[in-house]
């Protein structure tokens, strides 16, 4: 009855906020992933409903959903990365200060590389989508 | 964040190779969506997407190798995960039983439909 309520205290002090988003960013991507794994198999399956789905992605909707897909893949790559190393590479380093540092590190780089991305994207659909 | 007993059980262990696996084809995920989505969010812009580009596009077998990479290492290392975090929720024995059957079955029906669409191609209706 309490496990969901012991999932989220999984990871204790400053790392439960990090690893909750991991988790939240994986399962943002996760479920887009499975709408795009079907909606690209379409082009075999039912190619005349492909088209109709793409228009989808002209709306308001899609595109907010894009900017939030974005960011999910730009924090959850990062911090994969940094426990990557850390567990993988340089595990002497755990629970030291560089790794509470990498933490915030990594949410920095994960904004670096995603305001960028919002702003080509967010200029594309605010032209309207012109015919290319 | 395990005990010294629990770690004894781990080595070794079917969720070790998991756990190590989850490492590896994360770092291998980060160019291959990396290019991915510079290719179809900037260099070729999703709104420009139609049957045509993806039949283009996979002319070359390259990319078709490269689609199946992406469809294979992404939806496995992202039902795992979701195994892992349903893993924290769900009771152990009979319950988690049926759940990681449930999503062998979801990830064994999706990689099919992924890969029947690949190797079939685009068929214009």
């Amino acid at each position: 009855m309490f496990r969901c309520l012991v999932g989220l205290r999984f990871r204790k002090g400053e790392g439960r906020i990090t690893f909750n988003l991991h988790r939240l960013t994986g399962l943002g991507m996760l479920s887009y992933l499975m709408f795009h794994i079907l909606e690209s198999s379409t082009v075999f399956f039912m190619p005349w409903l492909y088209k109709r789905i793409l228009s989808l992605y002209q709306s308001v909707p899609f595109f907010l959903g894009e900017t939030l897909l974005l960011f999910c893949v730009a924090y959850h790559g990062v911090n994969g990365l940094r426990i990557t190393i850390f567990d993988l590479v340089r595990p002497d380093l755990k629970g030291a200060a560089s790794e509470k540092k990498a933490v915030r590190i990594a949410l920095v780089a994960a904004f670096v590389l995603w305001l960028p991305a919002v702003v080509i994207i967010g200029r594309r659909f605010m032209m309207g989508f012109p015919e290319y | 964040m395990v005990t010294s007993a629990q770690e004894t059980d781990f080595i070794g262990s079917i969720e070790a190779t998991a756990w190590k696996w989850m490492r590896f084809s994360g770092v291998a995920l980060i160019p291959l969506v990396g290019i991915h989505l510079v290719l179809l969010e900037i260099l070729v812009g999703v709104r420009r997407i139609n049957l045509d580009y993806v039949a283009m596009r996979w002319t070359f077998i390259g990319w078709r190798v490269y689609d199946f990479l992406l469809l294979a290492l992404a939806f496995s290392h992202g039902m795992n995960g979701l195994r892992q975090v349903l893993g924290n929720f769900v009771g152990g024995g009979k319950a988690r039983q049926v759940v990681n059957r449930g999503l062998l079955a979801v990830w064994a029906v999706f990689i099919l439909a992924g890969s029947i669409a690949i190797i079939g191609g685009v068929r214009y209706p």
